[in-house]
């Protein structure tokens, strides 16, 4: 079937909504005003786009002083979201962690802002594990975020276009694993995954999912084989999770990587993963080039349904944007 | 269990469908000591291109397989079903006995087959170690 002909079903299945996206400026974390508000978090220096300018301004050499402002004069285009230098924020300090557990358990406050900060505050500690090239801390670290973000991100919580809005997209490792367990807890809710820990063990799948490329590889070696065989001893991922690292490469019609299996083969959650990754690798900045809108991306998805994604998957990825 | 000759007791559809998967090398036992000078470039060990029949053991089943070469550091076979990275096999012949290996690669070769590659367990054989294997393994009878 030619390609244009799948476009057009897909574009018909469902309506599809641009979804603006503010740029995040290079160097810079988003955080929710609301956990400055809340929490006693560390001093750091808070900073807001204001008007077109490119560069954030400094709002706040001391963040315990923004509770001394009201929130309804504080200055900048995004009253939920402040800005801080990635290097001001240290994931070494267990305060930022143990802010960021309660802030994301706290059931009251928007499911994406809650998403925001486990992105944030989470993404940053799972950085430094990553970089720290101890397989075991960045196992604990996914362990422990995986079932806070099948806890927060549910589909009475949260739609797809308010996560894609509101979540930074860049290609950083922990960006993009953040990212991908959020899309993935979407899908998996919405093709039927109802137990929490099911989900959560999707969600641990899917922050590890790239483990393989923090390895050097050598000539032949796929970053899916690499970071099952990390991880394959491992007892505290389910064989489900491990399927994922494993397979999330492998296309349904037998042209995938390491194994190149047909799509019956392919485990159920390693066929979640591959499409939210690839929405994930699609929609993400990279470097100068600006990513592709949801609309474009999911067109590019929709034009390799049945080759390297399954219909069925891929279907329900689109109806829920 | 082991013996390889109870061929009833083993998923053996590959012994019957591998000649056909498998490039010929001439007779249904084979040892060749040529391999191609690209492939000796950019491998660390040198290959042996080799037919046989092997029964590969695992926790699980056990599986009728097809062996398709041999170096010092292990042995590549084709097998009806997936192997995973890692997993520790035993490769049984009638001359050879028991020979553990854990499993590297494993990439599909048609529907109905698996090529994989595994390494001893041991560690790679010595000259002399690997020159009696290959040896053996030309005097293991196919099967009648």
């Amino acid at each position: 079937m030619p390609s244009g002909v799948h476009t057009a079903r897909f574009a018909t299945m469902t309506t599809i909504t641009q979804q603006p996206r503010a740029t995040l400026p290079a160097g810079f974390v988003w955080l929710p005003v609301e956990l400055f508000y809340r929490l006693a978090l560390p001093r750091v220096r808070l900073y807001a786009t204001v008007d077109q300018r490119p560069e954030p301004v400094l709002l706040t050499s001391d963040s315990r002083k923004l509770v001394e402002t009201p929130r309804e004069d504080l200055p900048g285009n995004d009253r939920q979201r402040l800005l801080v230098a990635r290097q001001d924020l240290d994931p070494s300090d267990k305060n930022w962690l143990t802010a960021c557990r309660a802030f994301a358990s706290d059931t009251k406050l928007p499911a994406v802002l809650r998403m925001l900060a486990i992105q944030t505050i989470y993404g940053a500690e799972f950085e430094r594990c990553w970089r720290s090239k101890s397989t075991s801390r960045l196992v604990d670290c996914a362990c422990e975020t995986g079932p806070l973000i099948a806890r927060v991100v549910t589909r009475a919580c949260v739609s797809a276009h308010e996560l894609f809005a509101n979540i930074a997209h860049d290609m950083s490792p922990a960006c993009h694993a953040m990212n991908v367990a959020a899309y993935g807890m979407l899908l998996a809710e919405h093709l039927g995954v109802s137990s929490f820990a099911e989900k959560s063990q999707i969600a641990t799948g899917a922050l590890l999912h790239d483990l393989g490329k923090r390895s050097s590889a050598k000539p032949g070696d796929h970053h899916t084989t690499l970071g099952y065989i990390e991880l394959c001893r491992n007892d505290k991922l389910s064989r489900g999770g491990l399927m994922m690292i494993y397979q999330h490469h492998e296309w349904v019609n037998g042209a995938g990587e390491p194994v190149a299996i047909l799509g019956d083969e392919i485990h159920p959650w390693a066929k979640l993963l591959a499409v939210v990754n690839q929405f994930d690798s699609l929609t993400a900045d990279d470097g100068g080039r600006r990513g592709l809108d949801p609309v474009d991306a999911i067109g590019t998805l929709a034009k390799r349904a049945n080759k390297q994604f399954d219909l069925e998957v891929l279907r329900c990825w689109i109806s829920i944007f | 269990v082991l013996d390889i000759n109870l061929l009833s007791s083993v998923p053996s559809r590959l012994w019957d469908t591998a000649g056909v998967v498998a490039e010929p090398v001439g007779a249904h036992v084979a040892v060749s000591f040529e391999a191609s000078e690209a492939a000796m470039n950019l491998r660390r060990h040198r290959r042996l291109p080799l037919r046989g029949q092997l029964l590969v053991v695992t926790p699980e089943v056990l599986l009728g397989c097809q062996a398709t070469d041999m170096s010092t550091a292990g042995l590549g076979f084709v097998s009806p079903v997936q192997l995973f990275p890692l997993d520790a096999i035993v490769v049984v012949t009638d001359q050879i006995g028991k020979l553990p290996l854990v499993v590297r690669r494993c990439r599909r070769k048609d529907a109905q087959s698996y090529q994989c590659g595994a390494e001893f367990i041991d560690g790679a054989k010595t000259p002399t170690e690997f020159r009696d294997l290959v040896r053996q393994f030309s005097t293991t009878p196919a099967r009648p």
